[in-house]
């Protein structure tokens, strides 16, 4: 059988992505020099808006340094780093995920902290037939779909389930459970009416206010500490991370978490 | 391998519905596109091929805009029958539809235009209908075409994962078929459940390549 025209496009298809992969990437080769330095920064995906202000202000202060960004589900994240991701620096937005990395071996533990904290909410779509007055009511015939972070790889899944557990809901509810891969999603469900209503961080509430309703806020107790440990990887030996990771405690950075919707240890 | 059965059938109920639909659709196309000359065919042609070259995401987020129970059509349904497409199963079919129809298109419409004309021409003549001369001369004789371009629009139907991860989600023992169910545990780590549905992944795809290989033979492929 003589080679399909198909087969022979795929081949020049393939050859061309490798090529594309082993030519050098020039911006890249030329950071890692003397001259600038990068920071590469593994981040709970509901930290982005924050990080990302703190980072330009960062960079502004110190111009031969680049922070970079990895934002994701914290799971996610501390699989990545487990198998052997470059990263500088870890910030979860859970004590777990943050154990699980520790556990292997792979965090400096005397930079370990915890730098901000956070809490849980309850959110419903504007103009919802659907009326949720708390989190009691989610376990009522009427509700029919809720968005909540994977328990797996979402650390505000896993919030979203010590609450329901709180509220002895769990088992109710299971069937109804809409897993996204991080909060923005979730919002993101909610505000396009997909759900009937969602849990995320206040946080993730406070960005998109105009588009959702707020219902409650998690009652104290109702589900563990939210909080976002910091720490540096192991063996990076990267001065400019250990900058940036002291940055994170600074009062600039205190007041953009708070202006978020953090909350900080600081006293006023 | 607890874990994989359920992710599997679910793939193997949404591919094979998908492709049913596939087939007398895409077959329709195929037909008015090898047969007929109208005014805004090339468009119609474009516009069936696209999700073949489009980034899954970009297929997803288009039916997202269409479907979504806020939608520019699930908004009417939803509000007429409460029903929304969005996380059950039924979307990952609507998106392994629309993804895998192109191959059928495709590869149908070649068959189709592979076919003698002067023995549909003939068939006319003998007083048959076009829908008579349709079932009894052209698709026998583009039989292997047809059943080629079902068997690759299942293999893609079976692939699919962007856009189902967008319409669907991700929900386990609901939505997850197996490219879902291999990439949650590939998120988690869990690399050696993963493995096994890898494995069985890749083994199903390949027989079903094959088979299209085979079938198609000396044929021409339908890759224009």
């Amino acid at each position: 059988m003589h080679m399909n025209p198909f087969l022979g496009r795929a081949c020049i298809i393939i050859l061309l992505n490798i090529s594309l992969l082993v030519l050098p990437a020039p911006g890249l080769a030329q950071k890692s020099g003397q001259e600038g330095k990068e920071v590469m920064v593994f981040a709970a995906m509901s930290m982005r808006k924050p990080l990302s202000e703190l980072a330009g202000m960062f960079e502004k202060d110190n111009p031969s340094v680049t922070i970079r960004f990895n934002f994701a589900g914290s799971g996610i994240l501390s699989q990545q780093i487990i198998s052997g991701a470059t990263a500088d620096i870890y910030v979860s937005s859970s004590g777990r995920d943050m154990a699980l990395v520790e556990e292997k071996g792979l965090i400096e533990k005397s930079s370990k902290h915890v730098f901000a904290r956070n809490s849980m909410v309850l959110v419903a779509p504007r103009a919802s037939r659907v009326k949720i007055k708390g989190f009691k009511d989610l376990g009522s015939r009427e509700v029919r779909r809720i968005a909540i972070g994977n328990p797996k790889t979402v650390s505000a899944g896993l919030y979203a389930e010590d609450i329901f557990s709180h509220y002895g809901i769990k088992e109710k509810i299971r069937e109804k459970l809409i897993y996204g891969e991080h909060t923005p999603q979730i919002c993101d469900y909610v505000v396009r009416g997909e759900v009937d209503a969602g849990v995320v961080f206040f946080s993730d509430y406070l960005s998109r206010k105009g588009n959702l309703v707020f219902v409650e806020k998690a009652p104290p107790g109702s589900n563990r500490p939210v909080e976002y440990p910091a720490a540096l990887i192991i063996g990076r030996d990267n001065t400019a991370a250990t900058v940036f990771m002291g940055f994170l405690r600074s009062t600039d950075a205190d007041r953009v978490l708070k202006e978020n919707g953090f909350m900080t240890d600081r006293q006023e | 391998m607890d874990s994989a059965f359920f992710p599997m059938m679910l793939s193997l109920k949404v591919s094979l519905i998908a492709t049913f639909f596939v087939i007398i659709i895409g077959c329709t196309c195929a037909y008015v596109l090898s047969q007929k000359s109208f005014k805004g065919k090339e468009i119609i042609d474009v516009l069936l091929t696209m999700p073949l070259v489009l980034p899954p995401t970009v297929t997803g987020y288009i039916l997202v805009v269409l479907f979504g129970s806020r939608g520019m059509i699930g908004r009417h349904l939803y509000d007429l029958t409460g029903y929304s497409i969005m996380f059950t199963w039924h979307a990952a079919v609507l998106c392994s539809f629309v993804v895998s129809l192109p191959f059928m298109v495709k590869t149908g419409r070649a068959a189709f235009e592979s076919v003698d004309r002067n023995l549909v021409l003939a068939s006319h003549t003998m007083g048959h209908s076009e829908l008579a001369t349709f079932f009894r001369i052209i698709v026998p004789l583009s039989s292997k075409g047809i059943l080629a371009g079902a068997i690759l629009s299942f293999a893609r139907a079976m692939g699919e994962f962007g856009a189902t991860l967008m319409l669907a989600g991700n929900i386990p023992g609901r939505t997850d078929t197996m490219p879902l169910a291999i990439y949650a545990h590939a998120a988690t780590g869990e690399w050696d459940k993963a493995w096994n549905m890898v494995l069985l992944f890749t083994f199903i795809s390949a027989l079903f390549i094959y088979c299209a290989i085979r079938l198609t033979g000396k044929q021409k492929w339908a890759w224009k």
